[in-house]
């Protein structure tokens, strides 16, 4: 999926998982947690922790774009 | 003679309207030179004349226009990215000119497209400004070690820097005019009125009377007047928008006698009223003129910036255009430092540095 | 009145006076020169484009003359002027034809912001056009000279226009600028198309400019609708291969490939959208040419899915 950041004027070229956290958080804001609820069951992990640390990483990518913000 | 028409525009925008397409043609070309086409837009758009432009020069303004809002949409995230760099700085930052414009709303922001932002941060700090700014990824764009001590020594602010990733400029500042200038505007002074930016912590804006200032003494400073139409519409505009408060002229020329910016405030009046007709009471001239300088060098000086202060387009130049520009050229320098460390510097540029060729 | 109306010497006449007018897609030029050999080549090139009567506007005005130093007498020059300013460097005078070409991209790239402007070729048939962005010496040109000879209508062979209001390709025929060996493969396979005389040296090779069709010059104020978004790779001996392309990496390439894509910000976003949107999506390689034409006239529109 490819995103406009309408602040900071960049096009990103997103995979299916990040395109999918971001549209998330389109609706309204999450933490960690409701965030690896929502998709932990979509990722070919193996356990419950290796999703979410794939799930923070893809945060953290989204928050080096600006497309999100953590706080 | 009638006035050029880039000035007839800003004089009369109402006019515009009897304009037959060969004016538009020639005014297009103009306000190009001086970096006005979107300004001329906007002066448009405000009084609602748009529809009333035939279509062939009506595009072309739309051509300039379509930039304006990505423009600032740029100016507002590399503003949020400054802060953010600065954000461990325990200074305040002002912002200077055109991205002050932008983010305190004023309509002097409006049509002005720019490169750089400028800020004033206190000269005590202007080491720890450096550093953070290195630190999040703007690296100093003068490598040439005599420009590096050129800057370092002599002037008011640091080589721009540039940011590695997205290549915009920064140009950070100490002082509003160089350190061998004649004249020192004390910069706490400015620091201290300066007003806050809601929603931009930690930054701010110059107080009306010193934004207007500092547009003056950085335009009648100046020695290279490509966009000096440009410089001398915010003035108008600035002028404009802030004289609605009743004790904005005696402020204004009470604050240029604290600053030492009575002779540029001076010009600045002079040449909004005479070039553009901005409307200045005529006690705000009076008080002004305190700061005139003789009357020979008062002619000089406006047979030079009648000129200079046009649009560089060969319609607007005359046989002594040049001459003009090349003169305010070295009045500049000469502003900027005594003449032994100007002839050195010249010297320098001239003979030693590095061309670009 | 168009170009062909004129005799050399009255063309060569008016471009060193006041200059001509001259319509090129939905751009007016005010062209000036006393160079003998660019009047010759806009008599040779341009001889289908239209004249204007009306000489009071202009969107860009433009000139080519010999830079006036010393260089005059041992190895002449020539200067692109916009409006008096010159935005390149001198190049050598017999550059004097494809440095036209290449400052009046540069006039529409830098200024016509109602437009996305992407570095591609663009030909359209039957109602349906084809970009073709691609990098210097994917063989881009070449494969547009060729399809425009076989009947394809030419849009463009170095800009094509997407007008952000409506999302419709603008046409802005201008000759075509072939390179190195695409000049002699092109005379082989079309020999019917004129060209100008080889220039030699150029920063980007030898350099031969071709005629645009009448027909395509014709057509030029006739906007197209996008069906395909295809890039070209000539490889030797390669097989001919057209392959599909995702949608998002599309997209990507061809904002790369824009000038004005980041400058135009949310509408440049919008109207790239829309167009790759509406568009099939192809890498494709070739290394004959007939079988890229048979190709390209197997081309199917795309069904809308909705």
């Amino acid at each position: 999926m490819v995103i406009y950041n309408n602040t900071s004027g960049d096009t990103h070229l997103l995979g299916v998982d990040a395109a999918q956290i971001l549209l998330l958080f389109e609706q309204a804001p999450a933490d960690l947690g409701i965030v690896s609820e929502q998709f932990a069951t979509g990722f070919p992990a193996e356990t419950h922790e290796e999703s979410t640390l794939q799930i923070e990483q893809i945060l953290l990518q989204l928050h080096e774009l600006a497309l999100i913000e953590i706080c | 003679m009638k006035p050029p028409l880039i000035l007839q525009a800003f004089r009369q925008p109402d006019a515009l309207t009897t304009f037959s397409l060969l004016d538009w043609d020639m005014l297009l070309r103009q306000a190009r030179k001086g970096n006005l086409l979107v300004r001329l837009y906007t002066l448009l758009q405000e009084r609602d004349l748009l529809q009333q432009v035939p279509p062939q020069p009506r595009e072309q303004l739309e051509w300039s226009q379509a930039v304006a809002e990505r423009h600032r949409q740029s100016v507002h995230w590399e503003v949020k990215q400054i802060q953010k760099a600065l954000s461990q700085v325990d200074a305040p930052v002002v912002l200077l000119k055109g991205a002050a414009y932008v983010l305190a709303g004023l309509p002097a922001a409006r049509g002005r497209i720019f490169t750089d932002i400028d800020i004033l941060v206190p000269k005590a700090s202007i080491n720890q400004v450096e550093a953070a700014l290195m630190l999040h990824g703007w690296m100093s764009t003068h490598h040439d070690a005599y420009d590096q001590r050129y800057y370092r020594t002599w002037m008011h602010e640091l080589p721009p820097m540039q940011n590695i990733r997205r290549g915009t400029v920064i140009d950070v500042h100490h002082a509003i005019l160089p350190e061998t200038a004649y004249i020192h505007p004390d910069s706490s002074k400015l620091l201290a009125a300066a007003q806050d930016l809601p929603g931009y912590e930690g930054f701010k804006v110059l107080a009306p009377s010193d934004m207007v200032l500092h547009s003056a003494v950085h335009l009648f400073h100046e020695g290279e007047l490509d966009n000096g139409l440009r410089d001398l519409t915010d003035i108008d505009s600035l002028l404009r928008h802030f004289s609605s408060h009743v004790a904005f002229w005696p402020e204004l020329i009470e604050r240029a006698q604290v600053l030492e910016l009575s002779r540029p405030l001076f010009y600045a009046l002079r040449y909004c009223s005479h070039l553009l007709h901005t409307p200045v009471p005529l006690s705000a001239i009076e008080a002004a003129e305190i700061a005139k300088p003789n009357r020979f060098t008062l002619a000089l000086m406006d047979a030079l910036y009648s000129r200079a202060l046009l649009p560089m387009h060969p319609s607007c130049s005359d046989w002594c255009t040049d001459t003009a520009r090349r003169l305010l050229y070295l009045r500049a320098n000469w502003l900027r430092m005594p003449p032994l460390l100007l002839a050195r510097h010249l010297f320098h540029k001239a003979f030693i540095s590095p061309k670009e060729e | 009145m168009k170009v062909s109306a004129l005799t050399t010497a009255e063309l060569e006449l008016q471009l060193k006076q006041s200059g001509i007018f001259i319509q090129t897609g939905p751009f007016v030029t005010h062209l000036q020169t006393r160079i003998a050999s660019v009047a010759q080549g806009v008599g040779l090139l341009y001889t289908d484009f239209s004249l204007l009567e009306q000489t009071d506007y202009a969107d860009f005005h433009v000139s080519l003359e010999r830079p006036h130093n010393l260089r005059r007498w041992f190895k002449p020059q020539v200067l692109f002027r916009f409006d008096s300013s010159p935005p390149f460097k001198p190049l050598p005078l017999d550059q004097a034809l494809p440095m036209l070409e290449w400052g009046l991209n540069w006039c529409v790239s830098s200024h016509a912001n109602r437009y996305l402007i992407i570095h591609a070729a663009v030909v359209e048939k039957d109602g349906y056009a084809a970009i073709l962005p691609a990098p210097p010496g994917s063989g881009k040109s070449t494969l547009c000279a060729a399809l425009v000879n076989r009947g394809w209508r030419l849009l463009s062979d170095e800009l094509t226009l997407v007008r952000v209001d409506d999302g419709k390709l603008i046409p802005l025929p201008r000759p075509v600028s072939l390179k190195n060996q695409s000049i002699d493969v092109i005379q082989h396979y079309a020999p019917e198309a004129i060209f100008s005389p080889k220039v030699h040296d150029t920063i980007k090779g030898t350099v031969a400019l071709m005629r645009p069709p009448t027909a395509s010059v014709a057509r030029a104020l006739e906007p197209a609708q996008i069906a395909w978004v295809i890039f070209p790779k000539y490889q030797a001996g390669a097989s001919t291969q057209l392959q599909l392309l995702p949608k998002s990496r599309t997209f990507m390439r061809v904002a790369d490939n824009a000038f004005n894509y980041s400058l135009l910000g949310t509408k440049g976003f919008e109207t790239l959208s829309n167009l790759i949107d509406a568009a099939d999506c192809y890498d494709f390689t070739y290394s004959v040419l007939d079988e890229a034409i048979a190709t390209f006239a197997a081309l199917k529109p795309p069904t809308f899915n909705t």
